[in-house]
């Protein structure tokens, strides 16, 4: 029977296709503790599998063509590695069982390859975690890998997926995939959006509804995930999927083209990420830059803060891959609601009006200057510019300098190269900010609007919560009025402001946004092409007159109808802007 | 027990390709050998020391060979790691 589940939409996109329930290894599995005699038997266990492992592979090496022996005698040789058995020993040692000592090594080894910042050597952390899970399939005598062998093209669903089965997935097989565990900022849901999957996660009672084999739709754009669908909602879903593939094929012809309106005003379009890798995509997707580098995600990975050496090699490869763009690094917006599992925080009555992003830093100096250490070391290999957020105050952005100039200092003594000149700019989205526009403009080097904080904080609305829910939009004549003030208090003091919340990203905002002034969009990659389209299908002059009218009108709803309105009348056809 | 400086001097460093050819080189020999940057120092026996490392073109590191044969030894892995393509 047909069976719809709502849940969160983490990657456009619409696939279609048969189950196959990926059951993975769970981290914890066959997790126990040794006794000291049992010490020589897992060591044993030990070698014996990486022996049957090494037979393995050698059989695939033998049969395969010349290009995939060597990456195979690459895997021989991670199996065979003297470093991987001293750590799992060393972990034997610590009276971990050998399943779980191969985990800890393998992840300890992955990580040390992320952290050199070299792209070929964090490609090959994914061969090292492939081989210390097949190290404990042989170990645990479970399955080859669930999921990962599937021979004809599928849609995955699981509870929660690892990092490392993007790297290991095949991906032509895989079609779609939705999970019961994450959020849309979750590594999944990045993975997906990067490598351009449709995905759903969040999916409660996911794995229970679940049938091997059965065919389910995954609607990455909507958030919602059929099981068993009827003919009617399938055809529904094919007409839709589509509809899709034509309409990328139409943007991508457009990623080229610069963004600008027909009259031949610039905007520059940037996208915002988490992760260090996802800017290949953003630069697929004709982004001239990242306005928004999210360093939280630094912060989640691992059992502690990361270190300025974790971070560094981030953020070099950020600035090295955007290759001259500009790279807007935020820093750590952590604290109250978004908590670190490592951290302990005071109890907050009111955790969005607390101890978060810089209130938190400033409050831990020690944790500041790593990242602001790692940020300007970075600043050597690209053009790297430095964000503050949740500003209320002259005083944060003159103590954040303060900071920096002590690291800069610091630097030099060391004799280490950074940008001595790196800008430091402001994230707008606090009401304070807003009124205070024109006396923080005098002592930021830019201006980037936050719309989802700003509308929630102007509106006194969490965005959250569904009995406020109609109170909150960022085309409230309040945020709208805000948005010109804070454009006009950064051009009247020389500085380009960008909007980097996702109002960004929605086409129907792009007129207003253009005719208020903003001299650059950021927005998440995969929406960039239909906002470029966007721009350039319009006139500057027709735009700035939709925003004075905007500017005039009274209420959300008013300002809602001229946009629509105005898209009726001046948005793109079709194929407009593709010839 | 001996040691050399040595400079790497393939475009792509001790990565990938050139790092496995280097580990499969030393793995022959039946002495011990490593591989020291500034304070770290790493079995050339084990690929995933020697990718841990990091090792860009023109990284300055020491070489230290410990086994039969030692300064004919040194001499042909010197000459292996300077002759490295890629």
């Amino acid at each position: 029977m047909e069976k719809s589940l709502e849940a969160i939409a983490a990657s456009a996109g619409v696939a279609i296709g048969p189950v196959c329930l990926w059951v993975g290894m769970e981290t914890e599995l066959n997790k126990t503790k040794i006794t000291a005699d049992g010490i020589e038997h897992e060591k044993q266990r030990y070698r014996d599998a990486v022996l049957a492992c090494c037979q393995q592979v050698q059989q695939v090496v033998d049969a395969a063509g010349p290009e995939e022996a060597a990456i195979m005698e690459a895997h021989l040789a991670i199996l065979e590695d003297p470093l991987l058995e001293q750590l799992v020993f060393e972990r034997i040692e610590a009276l971990e069982n050998a399943e779980h000592a191969v985990y800890l090594a393998g992840e300890a080894v992955a990580e040390q390859f992320e952290a050199t910042g070299d792209e070929l050597t964090m490609e090959r952390a994914a061969d090292v975690r492939d081989e210390a899970l097949r190290l404990r399939e042989q170990l645990h005598g479970g399955p080859a890998r669930p999921g990962l062998s599937v021979g004809e093209p599928c849609v995955i669903l699981a509870k929660d997926l690892p990092p490392s089965f993007t790297a290991v997935m095949d991906r032509e097989k895989v079609l779609g995939f939705a999970t019961e565990l994450g959020g849309r900022t979750s590594h999944t849901a990045i993975m997906a959006r990067t490598m351009d999957i449709p995905a759903v996660v969040g999916v409660r009672g996911l794995m229970e509804a679940a049938e091997e084999g059965a065919v389910a739709i995954v609607d990455g754009g909507a958030g919602t995930v059929v099981l068993n669908p009827g003919a009617g909602t399938l055809a529904t879903a094919r007409v839709k999927r589509q509809a899709l593939t034509r309409r990328k094929a139409q943007l991508a012809r457009l990623r080229r083209l610069p963004a600008e309106t027909k009259d031949g005003a610039v905007v520059e379009l940037m996208a915002n990420i988490g992760l260090e890798r996802e800017c290949g995509y953003a630069l697929e997707q004709g982004a001239e830059g990242v306005g928004l580098f999210r360093t939280e995600y630094l912060y989640m990975q691992g059992g502690d803060f990361p270190s300025e050496e974790r971070q560094f090699a981030a953020y070099r490869y950020a600035a090295r891959q955007m290759a001259g763009h500009p790279v807007v690094v935020r820093t750590l917006d952590i604290g109250g609601d978004k908590a670190l599992p490592y951290h302990s925080y005071p109890p907050e009555q009111n955790p969005a009006l607390g101890l978060r992003a810089i209130r938190f830093c400033l409050q831990h100096p020690g944790i500041f200057k790593t990242q602001l250490r790692a940020i300007l070391r970075a600043s050597a290999f690209g053009e790297l510019r430095i964000m503050v957020p949740m500003v209320v105050s002259l005083e944060e952005l003159g103590a954040t300098r303060e900071l920096l100039a002590a690291c800069m200092a610091e630097l030099r003594a060391e004799g280490r190269d950074f940008n001595e000149q790196i800008m430091v700019g402001i994230m707008v989205e606090t009401p304070a900010s807003v009124v205070l526009a024109e006396r923080l403009a005098q002592k930021a080097d830019f201006f980037s609007i936050g719309t989802n904080d700003l509308a929630q904080y102007l509106l006194a609305a969490d965005r959250g919560n569904e009995w406020v829910q109609p109170l909150y939009s960022h085309f409230h004549p309040a945020v709208v009025a805000g948005l010109r003030q804070v454009v006009q208090a950064g051009h009247a003091a020389g500085i380009r402001v960008t909007l980097c919340g996702e109002m960004a990203g929605d086409p129907r905002a792009v007129p207003l946004l253009l005719g208020l002034g903003l001299d650059k969009l950021s927005m998440n990659a995969s929406t960039l092409p239909s906002v470029k389209q966007m721009v350039r299908a319009l006139r500057g002059q027709d735009a700035r007159a939709l925003a004075d009218e905007a500017l005039a009108a009274a209420t959300t709803a008013e300002v809602e109808a001229l946009l629509d309105r105005f898209m009726r009348t001046h948005g793109p056809a079709e194929d407009e802007t593709l010839a | 027990m001996i040691e050399q400086q040595v400079t790497i001097t393939n475009p792509s460093g001790l990565h990938a390709r050139p790092a496995s050819l280097v580990t499969s080189f030393v793995k022959t020999y039946d002495g011990k050998v490593e591989i020291i940057r500034d304070t770290t120092t790493c079995n050339l026996k084990s690929i995933l020391s020697l990718l841990s490392m990091g090792l860009h073109q023109g990284a300055e590191v020491t070489l230290r060979v410990d086994g039969p044969n030692e300064e004919q030894y040194m001499q042909s892995l010197v000459e292996f790691i300077q002759n490295l393509e890629g």
